[in-house]
């Protein structure tokens, strides 16, 4: 289960923790595009995939 | 002097002439560099010129038509490569100032497939960084200018591939497609672009974004170009993980005049025509029009929950993208473009559980696609929600808002998780010139189909054989 919202301060511990300097001022850049990446999630956790397997199929596979 | 009336014409037209021995491959290379050395301070459609080895390489082709041994009809063609396909002692930077001084020691396997076939290399086309985006360009190379509008973008990322078959530089070119770099920049460049099926052509020696959304595919005046091209491409290659050991198919053979017989989906989700421009719906409209003409069933349908479709891919992308750039965009973040870089590091605050998740909406619509595919043939769309963007801007202006650039690619990277074949062809001009375009997609491995279907098409009608003036 993701987080229903990303705030600032999380966001900068998880920046540590990735290997960002937290005092980086790019960071204030990336912040927004991590928002709008995990909102795209949400939608995903919404699909109805009840049954289903990952869908990386095997190439040569017929639709 | 060279005979430059040659570059506009398409690789059909010029293989019958040099089979013929009315041109020479010399003849067609020395118009090709005299057409490139006018247009290209004006578009910066390459990174990487070759003109000598062009020149060396219209020798041989000569040399062999002459003695007997001519190839088919690539031999003597020169090709224009997106500028993340290896190529041999010939630097490929990816545009990226990162990689700007990579020289590969061997071929791409679609090069030397196309080699093998007598095509030849042109040069290196400018590219967005790392093929990530629509526009975002490294500063060391700069962006491409869309001949059909010096103001406005050409699409991407096959951005100097788009430009330079347009502008008739060359007369076809390579493009790599995760979210529609092949289609958008062929659509918005007034071309025809053919993301094949996954698999159908090999990605061995070609800079990878995402390992399971890439494709390989060429950007060129006509389907039958493609057709040809495709002859020359596909095919299995042990050396390649996600390479379809799939039985070939003569694509040329596949051209049809007519759609007879058809069940072609017209597409109507929110999610395409939201955000599609008046001017672009009534060249689709008429585009469907002139297929029913042809003799298709057309019906409209939706494929449904598009948003989440694209979403997918987004995830995967950006997941794939990171793995692969992990260490590099650690080491040196400073030399991606920003905007790039955002995109690759935002990787590094995914979840696994999403990546995950990503693949099973895939799954979802490999369901959805099957099904749609048991009532329809082909399904037809519109490429991009709008003609070309202005290059100064970083959205689309349309009627009701604004949205970003990345968006040009909205409705064709729905075609990418799934893997499906989709070619994209002119349906006309803006009332500024610019050209719009439809896309044709098919299920799997039915690239003969989709590639005939879109030539049915071009046989009524003329967009693609319009030039700009430069």
């Amino acid at each position: 289960m993701l987080p229903p919202e990303l705030d600032k301060e999380t966001f900068l511990i998880l920046a540590r923790q990735a290997g960002f300097d937290p005092a980086d001022p790019h960071l204030d850049d990336l912040f927004p595009d991590v928002q709008l990446m995990l909102a795209r999630m949400d939608m995903l956790f919404d699909s109805p995939t009840d049954g289903l397997e990952p869908g990386y199929r095997s190439p040569g596979t017929k639709a | 002097m060279a005979d430059v009336s040659l570059t506009a014409m398409t690789v059909a037209e010029l293989a019958e002439r040099i089979k013929a021995r009315d041109v020479s491959p010399v003849d067609v290379a020395e118009a090709f560099i005299e057409r490139t050395a006018v247009t290209e301070p004006k578009l910066n459609a390459w990174i990487t010129q070759l003109p000598d080895q062009a020149r060396a390489a219209a020798k041989r082709a000569e040399a062999d038509i002459a003695a007997g041994n001519y190839k088919g009809p690539l031999h003597g063609i020169p090709v224009g490569l997106k500028d993340l396909f290896w190529t041999k002692g010939v630097r490929t930077t990816s545009g990226s100032a990162i990689t700007k001084d990579f020289v590969p020691s061997e071929d791409a396997t679609v090069v030397t497939k196309l080699q093998e076939a007598g095509a030849y290399v042109f040069g290196k086309t400018n590219m967005v960084e790392y093929a990530y985006g629509g526009s975002e360009h490294n500063e060391i190379f700069g962006a491409p200018k869309n001949p059909w509008g010096l103001e406005h973008v050409t699409g991407g990322s096959s951005s100097g591939s788009g430009a330079a078959v347009a502008a008739g530089q060359v007369p076809i070119a390579l493009g790599s497609d995760t979210a529609g770099s092949v289609r958008a920049p062929a659509a918005l460049c007034g071309l025809t672009g053919h993301k094949p099926t996954y698999g159908l052509i090999s990605r061995t020696g070609v800079s990878p974004l995402s390992w399971s959304m890439d494709h390989v595919g060429p950007l060129a005046h006509t389907a039958e170009d493609v057709a040809i091209a495709m002859n020359a491409m596909v095919g299995y290659d042990s050396k390649d993980p996600g390479s379809a050991n799939h039985a070939p198919e003569n694509y040329v053979a596949a051209l049809r005049s007519d759609l007879s017989g058809l069940r072609i989906g017209v597409l109507q989700d929110d999610f395409i025509w939201d955000v599609t421009v008046p001017e672009v719906k009534a060249a689709f409209d008429d585009a469907v029009a002139q297929i029913s003409a042809l003799g298709a069933a057309t019906e409209s349908v939706s494929i449904g929950n598009l948003e989440r479709l694209a979403a997918a891919q987004s995830t995967i992308t950006t997941a794939e993208a990171n793995t692969y750039h992990h260490e590099m965009i650690q080491r040196a973040p400073e030399l991606y473009h920003p905007v790039v870089r955002r995109r690759i590091e935002a990787g590094f605050f995914m979840p696994a559980a999403a990546y995950v998740q990503a693949q099973r909406v895939r799954a979802l619509f490999e369901e959805r696609y099957a099904s749609l595919f048991e009532t329809f043939d082909l399904l037809i769309a519109p490429t991009t929600p709008s003609p070309a963007p202005e290059a100064d801007g970083q959205s689309i202006r349309l009627p009701n808002g604004e949205m970003p650039s990345r968006e040009t690619v909205r409705i064709t990277r729905i075609f990418n998780p799934n893997g499906l074949p989709a070619i994209s062809m002119p349906t006309g001009f803006s009332d500024q010139g610019l050209p719009m375009a439809a896309q044709l997609v098919g299920k799997r491995f039915s690239d003969g189909l989709v590639i005939g279907a879109a030539h049915a098409y071009q046989q009524a009608t003329d967009w693609h054989k319009h030039r700009p003036s430069l």
